[in-house]
């Protein structure tokens, strides 16, 4: 071992909820310790810089770790869809279109509604997250328009809405010729200058993260007001393992400095566990003992287990009107949650959202898009055939909240490993019938769309045989509930049966809800810190206390 | 230290054999048309100062796999072995639409735009539509019923 020190808490992960924690703590006097396993992005490391920008969105700016296979990294082996997250100060934040939604209060009671396969309802409500989510809206600079009739009220956005091109006219007309609900998308991009950040503007493409500081990310909301208040982060931190002391006590996290391979330990009162759906439940499993051998907090067999994902279908809408898909920020538009409640006539519980955006570049549309289904064809065609893609797409997602199923699950591949051999986490994913129900519903929905819109054609995604959906958003597998037997976390992330141990992230969300999962999850997390110093002030962090 | 996705940074140099292979399936996949000019050249240029060893590998297989370059070859790879032929189609067609030549020229011909988004971005001056009928509804938590399924 390298070294050894002391600190009050220790905090794997520095993405969205890691990163709010960790602010939160310092924010009230906790000495705080921040791991990161990937490294601090700086603005000129972005793709948006050079021309070759979507090239690099295919490669080392890829979602997947499988294809960018950087040393910060780790495999995630097997199948049922494409993991998607991102290693860095930030987390998956570097890397996301910033779309913003609160969950509605019935999906926090979604096991009071149907409790099909593993539903539960959440130990806590929207009401209780409902300050947590203003708080953490302010800190991201989110953008949009408050007064839609689907959410209860909210507060005024912290920046006006933001402006998009000709894509935001076509999704308001073809949604308002079918008289569905719709509305001004919520994002975390600052629309104004926010807080010492830029405004956006409007380059058309966020996901490769923003170089400019407009998009809200956990670095931009927590992490870099953190520094200044003295917080000790650690970039190119992997940890091994959450080491436990003799009475099962998460005492402390070591960690590789993956600079120079030196061993270090952390000791510390509380071990708060941030490293996303698949990263968390990766880490228990990794620090099984003599005293947990089926790894840590997993006396009953539920880590890794009810991963969620939302379903996916990805569409291309083709127009012969220009859309300027390629200005604005990306992705998210414009809303509809004309078929977010549950309706037993389609044949299925759960809802989703439609969503209405900017698509990709040059390089996209003329391999096909958001979808890639319909490359330009190549030969003497070639230009005519671009032309008639660049400028005219609309980029739409079908995303529907799927069940939580025991068997769609994180376990750890027994034959590879990352770079600093500690083993790779393996997935697992199946969609259930109801969900595919779900998505069979919307696929015509959205072709009802095309149709009211003016579209030429549509291109979308299968949902049966190919199915192969983006995993954008890891949920559910170390999930918060009302007891050990089926769940990981109590209410406030506090791990049954492991004194000491918090998880908190995508992996505690008890349901998905229909909507992109990151406002809630700093909600959560700011919530769980508020409890955390709370109960460090009065004794021992113990599940249930 | 260098950004991965920087060219240059696999410093792998391409066989010229390949190299030349590259230059003229870009030719046939885009050719020139009076206002933007053949991919071959572009297409190899872009392809050399990016491409990792491991790439180069696949891209060497495919194109001496071909055998000769023509059009009644590619369409051939097209149909017989599909995974292979979106190797050369994907290489061309980033490579082509991610120059600066390419994307300067079709600014030239009037699309707006302009290759790198930052960091220029996009003056919008218009602001984004607003519902004009507001429709929606939710459930609050104390309402959330059973559903007969």
């Amino acid at each position: 071992m390298s070294s050894s020190e002391e600190t009050e808490v220790v905090v794997i992960g520095a993405g969205a909820a890691g990163g709010a924690i960790a602010a939160r703590l310092l924010e009230a006097g906790v000495k705080v310790v921040l791991l990161e396993q990937g490294p601090f992005i700086r603005p000129t490391d972005h793709a948006q810089l050079r021309t070759d920008w979507e090239f690099s969105l295919a490669r080392e700016w890829a979602f997947d770790p499988n294809v960018r296979a950087l040393d910060e990294d780790y495999p995630v082996t097997g199948d049922g869809f494409r993991p998607f997250l991102f290693n860095a100060v930030g987390g998956s934040t570097n890397h996301y279109a910033g779309f913003w939604h609160r969950m509605k209060p019935a999906e926090f009671r979604k096991g009071t509604e149907h409790g099909l396969e593993s539903t539960e309802d959440w130990p806590i409500s929207h009401e209780d997250l409902v300050p947590y989510y203003e708080e953490n809206d302010r800190r991201f600079g989110v953008s949009g328009l408050a007064g839609d009739p689907s959410h209860p009220p909210r507060e005024p956005r912290p920046t006006p809405p933001l402006r998009h091109g000709a894509y935001a006219d076509i999704a308001a007309r073809g949604l308002d010729e079918l008289g569905w609900h719709w509305w001004p998308a919520d994002n975390a991009i600052a629309s104004t200058e926010y807080r010492g950040r830029l405004a956006c503007n409007n380059c058309g493409m966020c996901t490769p993260g923003c170089p400019r500081g407009s998009l809200g990310t956990a670095t931009e909301a927590y992490i870099n007001p953190a520094l200044r208040l003295g917080l000790d982060l650690r970039a190119g931190a992997r940890v091994t393992r959450i080491v436990t002391d003799r009475s099962g006590r998460a005492s402390g996290v070591e960690y590789l400095d993956r600079a120079d391979g030196s061993l270090h330990l952390v000791n510390s009162h509380v071990v708060v566990l941030s490293a996303n759906g698949i990263g968390s439940p990766r880490i228990l499993l990794n620090s099984a003992n003599p005293q947990s051998p089926n790894g840590l907090a997993n006396e009953h067999d539920q880590v890794g287990r009810n991963l969620m994902l939302h379903g996916y279908v990805l569409a291309d809408l083709w127009y012969d009107e220009p859309t300027q898909h390629f200005m604005g920020p990306w992705g998210a538009s414009t809303f509809s949650h004309e078929f977010h409640a549950t309706d037993v006539t389609r044949g299925a519980v759960n809802g989703m959202t439609l969503t209405f955006g900017a698509g990709f570049g040059p390089a996209a549309m003329a391999l096909g898009g958001t979808t890639g289904m319909d490359p330009a064809p190549w030969g003497s065609d070639h230009h005519a055939e671009f032309d008639r893609r660049f400028n005219h797409n609309v980029f739409a997602a079908l995303q529907i909240e799927d069940l939580p199923q025991a068997d769609n699950r994180i376990t750890l591949d027994p034959y590879v490993t990352d770079s600093s051999g500690i083993p790779a986490a393996r997935r697992h994913y199946r969609l259930h019938d109801n969900d595919r129900r779900l998505l069979e519903f919307g696929s015509d929905r959205l072709r009802e769309f095309a149709m009211a819109s003016g579209a030429r054609s549509i291109d979308l995604q299968p949902c049966d045989e190919g199915y192969n959906p983006p995993g954008w958003h890891l949920m559910g597998t170390c999930r918060m509930g009302s007891s050990p037997e089926t769940s990981v976390v109590d209410s406030w992330n506090r791990a049954w049966n492991v004194p000491g141990l918090v998880v908190c992230d995508g992996s505690s969300m008890t349901t998905g809800g229909a909507v992109n999962p990151t406002s809630t999850i700093g909600a959560v997390a700011l919530r769980c810190a508020d409890g955390l110093i709370a109960t460090m002030r009065s004794g021992v962090v113990t599940a249930g206390a | 230290m260098q950004h991965p996705s920087r060219p240059g940074y696999y410093r792998c140099v391409l066989d010229a054999d390949v190299r030349t292979a590259i230059r003229d399936i870009a030719d046939l996949m885009i050719p020139g048309n009076g206002s933007l000019p053949p991919a071959g050249e572009i297409v190899a240029q872009f392809t050399e100062k990016r491409v990792s060893p491991d790439e180069a590998t696949l891209l060497s297989r495919v194109v001496r796999g071909l055998g000769s370059i023509d059009t009644d070859s590619l369409r051939a790879l097209e149909a017989g072995f599909p995974e292979d032929f979106s190797v050369l189609r994907f290489w061309t067609y980033q490579g082509y639409y991610g120059s600066p030549i390419v994307a300067g020229l079709m600014q030239l011909g009037g699309s707006e735009y302009h290759g790198a988004p930052q960091p220029l971005g996009y003056a919008l001056d218009r602001d984004a539509p607003t519902p004009s009928e507001t429709r929606g509804t939710f459930i609050p938590t104390s309402e959330v019923k059973r559903v007969q399924f």
